[in-house]
């Protein structure tokens, strides 16, 4: 099974009940196992402030996993081989100039950030409760125009929670599968839709009557 | 010169956890079924090769792997020792399978085909809500129209189970109680004279008759599923499993009986039954040898409790396309003929 790639479409967004925030630059990454167990995610995408994708990770993204047995050729994942860089040789002076260089530079920002606290010391922000960085969000979020898909609501009733159905989900070059067909003579279907006909016609005349 | 009576116009959309079934009219009394698996299965790139020598049709996503669909999908899956992945769970679009939109798109397009006219009116199933579930089939409804209009049609959407009964009581006025037993859920719907009385569905069906016996006799749902596929006699199983699978059933018959007893309770002061009605099973949970015998040995223990009157009880005539009929039925409504 693939991992899931999942990324915000246009603003940050925190799936809940994973603690995990996904932003537009920042997406990430999860298993099947974690996609499913969140009714966050699932939410977030219907509502369209996530999108979902199953890809396949390159060897770079992956977190190593013991293979379970040899898989079939084509199945087989591209290995990129990647050079070792090449050692680089250093003599002693060199090493102890170095070593001497960071410690200055480390000493530099320790004092530069000792003094801005004396000059002028830092406001101390309180933490903020889930229900203040929701509150933000759905503040930063009310105003954001989402322009990567058309929006419609149903036109019966339903939940309050505003319903996100995506268009363009038939796309013009799908494939020709093959379909099952069987043709058979069927007398009665012709006879019921006539009777229905007939029930409906009936009863619009008592309602008009 | 004689003229050709043109096709009748309209079309039929049974979506099923199992399978996809479409129905359309051809001219004369002729009806066309169409089917598919409701299944995919995703492979890596490398596969295509393979799949092309085999004339195996697939959708291609590029770098990101491909994609089969329909019964070609459980085919390689059984090749690749894989599960399918099911776009539906328990009857309704699973929240959890990411890529279920764009695979229900393709298999919706290739079961319905093309409209024989602009915004041809194609009726498709949608279950009740389930009575003992909190889910709602507002987003299932709300999508398969989507994809429906999509492929060029205008939508409508019919219940799954009154659909049995435009199919199947004709001869009784549309009187009767329909019962689909699906694979993912069971819907019933109740009406007299074409009128919905009741309609709810429960979220049982035949995946959870194979997965309840897996686990009473420690044996796998594959294993389970292939013996029923094989062909059981519920009213003589033969081995531990088949017992198991016979227990499941009479608990699926006794629930749904046991429900609809109780949800007509609730409306019975505002909805009166005139005369006795018959009760008609569909779906392809219903396709176990001697269900009907079954169903009514069952139903026979509860009858003098059961707060409706039944004529009969009987099997649609053509169990794994009723639903489709039925909504064919409905979408003939929408044109005049002559």
């Amino acid at each position: 099974m693939g991992d899931f790639f999942v990324e915000a479409i246009s603003a940050p967004v925190l799936i809940e009940d994973m603690k995990r925030w996904v932003t537009p630059s920042s997406p990430c990454w999860m298993s099947a196992e974690e996609c499913r167990g969140s009714i966050c995610l699932s939410s977030l995408v219907r509502m369209g402030k996530l999108r979902v994708t199953s890809k396949k990770r390159s060897v770079e993204e992956r977190v190593s996993k013991p293979p379970k047995s040899p898989p079939p050729p084509f199945m087989r994942k591209m290995q990129v081989k990647r050079k070792a860089p090449a050692p680089q040789h250093i003599t002693m002076e060199e090493a102890q100039q170095l070593a001497a260089k960071a410690a200055e530079e480390a000493a530099k920002k320790a004092l530069a950030a000792v003094a801005d606290r004396l000059v002028a010391p830092a406001p101390v922000a309180a933490p903020l409760s889930a229900e203040q960085l929701e509150q933000a969000l759905a503040k930063a979020l009310a105003g954001v125009q989402f322009n990567a898909r058309e929006y419609s609501r149903p036109q019966t009733q339903g939940p309050e929670d505003p319903l996100f159905i995506p268009s363009g989900i038939v796309k013009e070059s799908s494939e020709d599968l093959d379909v099952k067909s069987t043709s058979s003579k069927d007398s009665d279907l012709g006879s019921a839709a006539s009777a229905l006909k007939a029930l409906k016609k009936g009863r619009e005349k008592k309602g008009k009557e | 010169m004689a003229t050709k009576k043109p096709a009748s116009l309209g079309v039929g959309l049974d979506i099923g956890t199992m399978n996809l079934v479409g129905a359309r009219r051809k001219s004369g009394e002729t009806v066309e079924t169409s089917r598919m698996r409701d299944a995919f299965l995703d492979l890596d790139a490398g596969a295509k090769k393979m799949l092309k020598l085999s004339g195996v049709n697939f959708i291609d996503n590029g770098e990101d792997g491909i994609v089969v669909v329909g019964d070609a999908a459980m085919e390689m899956a059984n090749v690749f020792g894989r599960e399918v992945r099911r776009p539906l769970s328990q009857g309704l679009i699973s929240a959890g399978e990411m890529d279920a939109l764009e695979v229900l798109g393709v298999l919706v397009k290739n079961v319905l085909g093309d409209p024989k006219v602009k915004n041809e009116v194609c009726y498709f199933s949608v279950p009740a809500s389930p009575v003992d579930e909190d889910r709602d089939v507002v987003y299932h409804r709300g999508v398969f129209e989507r994809i429906v209009e999509e492929c060029g049609y205008e939508a409508y959407a019919g219940n799954e189970a009154m659909a049995i009964v435009y199919a199947e009581t004709a001869k009784e006025g549309f009187s009767g109680l329909g019962i689909s037993f699906g694979s993912g859920m069971c819907n019933l719907a109740l009406a007299v004279s074409g009128v919905e009385g009741l309609t709810f569905s429960v979220a049982r069906g035949g995946d959870w008759i194979d997965g309840g016996a897996a686990k009473a006799t420690g044996s796998t749902n594959s294993r389970i599923c292939a013996i029923k596929e094989k062909g059981i006699d519920l009213l003589d199983p033969k081995s531990r499993e088949e017992e198991a699978l016979c227990l499941y059933y009479k608990s699926l018959i006794e629930y749904c009986i046991d429900q609809t007893a109780r949800e007509f309770d609730k409306i019975k002061d505002r909805f009166a039954l005139p005369n006795a009605i018959p009760i008609v099973v569909s779906g392809g949970t219903s396709l176990a040898g001697n269900f009907l015998e079954f169903f009514q040995k069952t139903f026979e223990k509860k009858r003098k409790r059961f707060p409706i009157e039944v004529s009969e009880i009987r099997h649609a005539s053509d169990p794994l396309n009723a639903v489709a009929r039925g909504l064919l039925i409905q979408a003939i409504q929408e044109y005049d003929e002559d």
